[in-house]
């Protein structure tokens, strides 16, 4: 594989458990992090505290269908997020009616390891969310950031960013599109622990907007929106 | 086949166990004229075997639910058997 997949939050849902803990075991050996759960309840559960980059949707469960999984995701969503039909469902009409639904694509089982991590990938790279290359390059759209230089591109110039900016970039980078709540800013940025009232974020947010507008004075294709009460959430906009 | 021989040992041991307990189950199943859930249970195995590295405990349970939505009481049989003989024999080749 010549990028890493290791930047993305995969949920997978299927009430088998033994399906659930091969692909687990598929996810984690290709470093992909992942949320296995049993029934859709749970994920929508997770779904108020977390967001994902990539959903992997049973299109048989006993308390729900796949197809109404599927509806209720895309309602949630802000941004299209790529979801993938596992069914041991193998017809055309099957395949066509998940697809016209709003699936992004579809798995049969028995699911092949090799091509599961390949269609999350190629899910990913189609939905534009960031991939990182072996080289510790970040990527989506128009923006780059180079992890072990600590350098960022925006339509290839670069940026001048503080070590903190570029680290609260990266962060909202790596989680596009899904609300970063400020609880975890401070901790993976500032290393602080627990709600403490600080400005510290907003102001380094209000310059990293500031910094992602090209210079002609255009609008940007990036948003730092915030999510009152909760944190930020990076979005790019054509 | 090549990209499930990573599984680990304790994995694959512990998924032919549950197929053992699965043997019996099916068996009162087809004595009890249960077709649907035969047929759920074999959907089920026909989606994890290969991924297990046991593509031929999905073989066979690809049978059994063609069989059991035929109501086949016979076939269903047969098939239990062949799963026993087949589990049984993965069992004996998985190292202590």
């Amino acid at each position: 594989m010549s990028e890493k997949s290791n930047e993305l939050h995969v949920a997978v849902l299927d009430d088998d458990p033994e399906q659930l803990e091969l692909m687990k075991l598929w996810l984690e050996r290709a470093n992909v992090a992942n949320e296995c759960f049993l029934n859709s309840n749970e994920l929508f559960r997770a779904l108020r505290r977390t967001g994902f980059d990539c959903y992997l949707v049973d299109w048989e469960l006993p308390d729900d269908d796949g197809m109404s999984v599927l509806e209720r995701l895309r309602s949630q969503q802000r941004v299209k997020v790529p979801i993938i039909f596992t069914t041991a469902r193998s017809d055309h009409e099957d395949i066509a009616r998940a697809l016209r639904a709003g699936a992004d694509d579809y798995l049969v089982k028995p699911i092949n390891e090799v091509e599961l991590i390949a269609r999350i990938e190629a899910c990913s790279r189609r939905a534009g969310l960031p991939t990182q290359s072996e080289y510790g390059v970040v990527s989506c759209h128009n923006l780059e950031l180079n992890v072990d230089r600590e350098e960022a591109l925006l339509d290839s110039e670069a940026l001048v960013l503080s070590r903190r900016e570029f680290d609260l970039l990266l962060l909202m980078l790596r989680h596009v599109g899904n609300t970063v709540p400020r609880e975890q800013i401070l901790a993976d940025v500032w290393g602080i622990r627990g709600d403490i009232a600080t400005r510290t974020v907003d102001t380094h947010i209000s310059r990293l907007r500031h910094k992602l507008k090209p210079e002609d004075g255009g609008s940007s294709h990036w948003h730092l929106d915030s999510v009152p009460g909760v944190g930020y959430r990076m979005r790019y906009e054509e | 086949m090549a990209e499930t021989s990573e599984v680990p040992i304790a994995m694959r041991r512990s998924y032919l166990e549950n197929r053992e307990t699965d043997c019996g189950t099916i068996e009162s199943w087809i004595e009890g004229g249960c077709w649907s859930e035969i047929q759920q249970l074999a959907h089920r195995l026909k989606g994890t075997a290969a991924g297990y590295g046991f593509d031929e405990i999905g073989v066979i349970a690809t049978e059994l639910e063609r069989f059991a939505r035929a109501r086949d009481a016979a076939r269903c049989a047969t098939q239990l058997d062949a799963l026993r003989t087949r589990v049984a024999r993965e069992r004996s080749r998985l190292p202590a």
